[in-house]
């Protein structure tokens, strides 16, 4: 041998060739030799890679991109491991350690094997979040997860059954993990894994594949309906008496529906609902009935909520699809150490039901959810909008004292977290219809909207016993309502102080009184400009360390007359936007007699038209004849010396 | 890596033997324990032959010994819910039910009285349970001379004894005066890339004076002698067969959340031969 002269390159293909074969498990060798694809082939590493080709490591995008190495001082029975270094949470590169394994070429037939197998260990004993194969960043068809995978720190032999190997006959993704620190406290850890490979064990028995988590489900839905089946397992024994469970994909089913006219299934596990009536959705894998099943009743064509029609430009959508949503936490934040019993907002963005591509919640056995915006993602600045629309459709018969309350929360989990809240009342809900709900953010009382966390749909009542059970929700977002301006009130000319008022009559007196610290005169308009180029307004000053409620009044001759209308208008100048601005109707003759509602600022120092709709309001009070305005009523928020002008007060006809 | 070699077993002892798994035309050696004394076919439908087979009913409170003198879990019973003969098989089924102030039923039958023998060939070809607790057994214990002897002076025989946490596994052991219990004579066998619960498998044993062969298809894993017990050899009498799974008890643990209920022992035959 010392003798011949070797080419190197053959040396190193034969050495290969060998090295492949002593892991093959008594394969012959002229077998394996003729073999020219590694078609069949079930190693992946080994001592190193086994025929994966070049461009086989495809991390995860947000993952640490090189978190994983070839160590070579390290191995099982070896000196070379596939080597994962996961960071630190705080590691400014990425938060944990993922990727797959792709063989770089054409796909392995893996049908001849039965479980992916592995030796591991790591630097201290960890829960890996997920071990498996199937995932190819293509369309991932037969992925296989196997979630919280507890790995010690001594090497051990780990299996990951196949669920059905017939279908892998042209498999890429060999191999992929996701390995993150939420287990640890954040703390960076090590995995090694050594002898990757696909075996035929003979020892993976008992399947027990699960749709719905194995549950028997039942669902009232609606035509043009469509509907994803989750909680998609198989789980077998495997020689060590484990019950090894692994997440999969539909494409190892087979989906059946009882009455396809009513429903169809197709491979991808979504159920399209057709026509009324009743279907049952099973599924089968490799033979094998799964537990779990849908029973599925079409109640007809269904009625969606209206359309949005707010220019996207104004809109911060939470759950909507008639806009582009902002980053959400969770559509429920499952609060169940608080009592939470409301389960839904759980489906593909938040909607549990999705009908012709239109996507709604369903909350159930409702108390009370919080939709979240405050942990992993942006908090949502509101200082800007003026409104919140919801439209709420209650799925069940509505008595008179049931109620729903919407709860907002500024600074969520910080020293200013601040809250406030709107209450719905049984009259305002319709039972099985939509009702659209366009409230003031005004009117929620709070101090701030800059960083708005938490979402709240609460049906308690005063006793804390739940009223309303069972809701739809759609077209959850904040938008700023953009007013048409009404033209200018010229009142030069007037006989009497009443609305309409413009401040323009030379002869007349505006009977202006101030309270809790405001000072307040008629004063020559400082910006004639924009909307407002009149020559007189109303200026109102929030004088340093004035009351939160300090105020101006407007003393009017004739009380203002909602007969025709109950809209209220006023041109407003303000130095700060997204501060309530606060209109109070009061009776002259009953100072306990009044209608107040809030209206918001959204810009600064230009004049701007703000409305005040008390079509709501209780008119059950005697005449109205006073105005009361309140700039930034904010309870805890003292004045700060801030100069306010309003100009035009009047009923919108 | 371990790599266990699948043995294809040759002469043996005089053992005629089944070969499954390995091709073979070599003619056997004639043996010494072939003339078929007794066979049960499971081949009619219904109960159990009562001319041959005992139900041994309750949790072993009658026997003096509640728990089975394990701490066993479940309550025997004679009813078809827990020992059935259909489709050419009995079928011992463990159930997880509240009976008699127990949470578990299951079988245990016994051919006391009915059909014993000293020495021989006894095989039976069956499929095991599984899952964490469940403890199948094909075993035998000796003649107790009319109540004159206690075990384990009678003497047992675990032709197969098996963990359902353990499907690879099987156990033979011998249990005798100072090597009972915790003590008895034991060895596994581990099937290679293949598991008890998922097919039949024949176990068998073969017993003459002063040995006895363990085996498992057509693998002979064991021969116990006197040489290997640390008493007396107590095998020299007739013994009786007995066929149960149990549930839980010192041997296996307690199933849990993940142990499939019912759980099926199922019982193609089982063959005695004596000597020629």
């Amino acid at each position: 041998m010392k003798s011949i002269k070797f080419n190197n390159s053959k040396i190193t293909y034969v050495l290969g060739l060998v090295l492949i074969l002593s892991f093959g498990c008594e394969r012959d060798l002229s077998d394996d030799a003729v073999e020219a694809s590694f078609s069949s082939e079930g190693e992946i590493f080994i001592d190193n890679f086994v025929g994966m080709g070049t461009n086989f490591y495809l991390p995860f995008a947000d993952s640490k991109l090189d978190a994983f190495s070839v160590d070579n001082d390290e191995g099982f029975e070896s000196s070379a491991s596939y080597r994962v270094d996961v960071p630190n949470a705080s590691d400014p590169t990425g938060s944990y350690a993922g990727a797959i394994l792709r063989v770089d070429g054409a796909g392995r037939d893996l049908s001849g094997y039965d479980a992916l197998t592995f030796w591991a260990k790591a630097s201290q004993g960890v829960n890996v979040d997920a071990v498996g194969f199937g995932q190819d960043f293509l369309q991932n068809e037969f992925q296989v997860t196997a979630n919280n995978l507890s790995i010690g720190t001594n090497w051990a032999k780990y299996t990951i059954p196949i669920p059905d190997a017939s279908k892998l006959v042209e498999e890429r993704g060999v191999f992929w993990y996701a390995a993150g620190t939420q287990a640890t406290n954040g703390s960076g850890y090590v995995i090694w894994f050594d002898e990757i490979k696909f075996e035929s064990l003979g020892t993976i028995a008992h399947p027990r594949p699960k749709i719905f988590d194995g549950n028997d489900m039942t669902q009232q839905t609606f035509n043009l309906a469509t509907i994803n089946i989750y909680g998609l397992t198989q789980t077998f024994n495997l020689a060590n008496g484990i019950n090894q469970t692994v997440a999969i994909t539909p494409g190892y089913f087979e989906f059946t529906s009882s009455n396809p006219n009513v429903a169809t299934v197709n491979e991808l596990g979504v159920i399209t609902v057709n026509s009324p009536g009743t279907t049952v959705i099973t599924a089968t894998l490799d033979g094998v009935d799964a537990q779990g099943s849908l029973t599925l009743t079409s109640l007809g064509d269904f009625t969606p909520a209206d359309t949005p029609d707010e220019d996207p430009a104004n809109v911060i959508s939470i759950f909507s699809d008639a806009y582009n949503n902002v980053p959400v936490d969770y559509y429920n934040g499952f609060f169940n150490g608080d009592g939470q019993t409301t389960q839904g907002g759980v489906g593909p963005g938040g909607a549990d039901i999705s009908i012709n591509g239109n996507g709604i919640i369903n909350y159930t056995q409702l108390n009370f959810v919080g939709i979240g915006t405050f942990l992993n993602v942006q908090p949502i600045d509101a200082t800007q909008m003026t409104h919140i629309h919801v439209d709420i459709n209650v799925q069940e018969a509505i008595d008179s004292g049931d109620q729903l309350t919407l709860q907002l929360l500024n600074g969520v989990q910080t020293a200013n977290e601040l809250s406030g809240s709107v209450v719905l009342n049984s009259s305002e809900l319709t039972s099985n219809g939509w009702e659209s709900f366009d409230i003031p953010l005004g009117n929620f009382g709070l101090g701030a909207r800059d960083a708005l966390g938490l979402l709240f749909f609460n049906s308690t009542n005063s006793a804390n016993v739940p009223t309303i059970s069972n809701i739809y929700v759609d077209n959850i977002y904040f938008y700023k309502e953009v007013i048409d301006p009404s033209p200018n009130v010229d009142d030069s000319a007037a006989t009497e102080v009443s609305l309409p008022v413009g401040f323009e009559s030379t002869t007349l007196t505006y009977q202006i009184g101030v309270f809790g610290g405001a000072d307040s005169a008629v004063e020559v308009n400082p910006d004639q400009s924009g909307i407002n180029p009149t020559s007189t307004i109303l200026r109102s000053t929030k004088t340093v360390g004035a009351e939160f409620f300090a105020g101006t009044t407007l003393q009017l001759d004739a009380p203002v007359d909602f007969s025709t209308s109950q809209v209220f208008r006023m041109k407003v100048w303000s130095p700060k936007a997204g501060i309530p601005v606060r209109i109070k109707l009061e009776n002259s003759a009953n100072s306990a007699q009044f209608i107040e509602l809030d209206a918001n600022t959204t810009t600064t120092n230009e004049w701007e038209e703000l409305e005040w709709d008390f079509s709501n309001a209780n008119f059950n009070v005697g005449p109205l004849d006073i105005v009361v305005i309140f700039f930034e009523f904010v309870p805890g928020t003292s004045g700060d010396g801030s100069v306010y002008y309003c100009d035009d007060l009047k009923i919108l006809n | 890596m371990k790599h266990l070699k699948k043995v294809c077993l040759p002469v043996l002892l005089g053992l005629t033997l089944i070969f499954l798994s390995c091709d073979t035309d070599e003619t056997q050696t004639v043996t010494n324990f072939n003339n078929l004394v007794m066979e049960d076919n499971f081949s009619t439908a219904g109960v159990l032959d009562s001319n041959l087979w005992n139900f041994d009913i309750g949790n072993g409170a009658a026997q003096g010994i509640p728990g089975w003198g394990n701490n066993e879990l479940q309550y025997y019973t004679d009813r078809t819910e827990n020992a059935v003969v259909e489709d050419g098989m009995l079928k011992i089924t463990a159930r997880q039910e509240s009976f008699e102030g127990l949470g578990y039923t299951s079988a245990r039958i016994q051919t006391k009285g009915k059909f014993q023998q000293k020495y021989g060939r006894f095989e039976a070809r069956i499929k095991l349970p599984w899952g964490q607790g469940l403890w199948p057994a094909f075993w035998m214990l000796g003649d107790d001379n009319n109540g004159n002897e206690v075990w384990p002076q009678i003497g047992e025989i675990d032709i197969m004894e098996n963990r359902g946490q353990e499907p690879t596994l099987i156990n033979g052991s011998v249990h005798g005066p100072g090597y009972s219990g915790g003590e008895a004579i034991t060895k596994a066998f581990e099937l290679e890339n293949d598991r008890f619960d998922t097919g039949f498998h024949i176990f068998g044993i073969e017993w003459g004076e002063d040995y006895i062969n363990y085996y498992v298809d057509d693998v002979l894993y064991n021969q116990i002698t006197p040489s290997d017990v640390t008493g007396q050899w107590v095998f020299n009498d007739e013994f009786y067969i007995i066929m149960n799974v149990a549930v839980g008890g010192n041997y296996v643990g307690s199933p849990n959340a993940s142990t499939v209920f019912p759980q099926e022992m199922i019982v193609d035959y089982v063959r005695v031969y004596s000597a020629n």
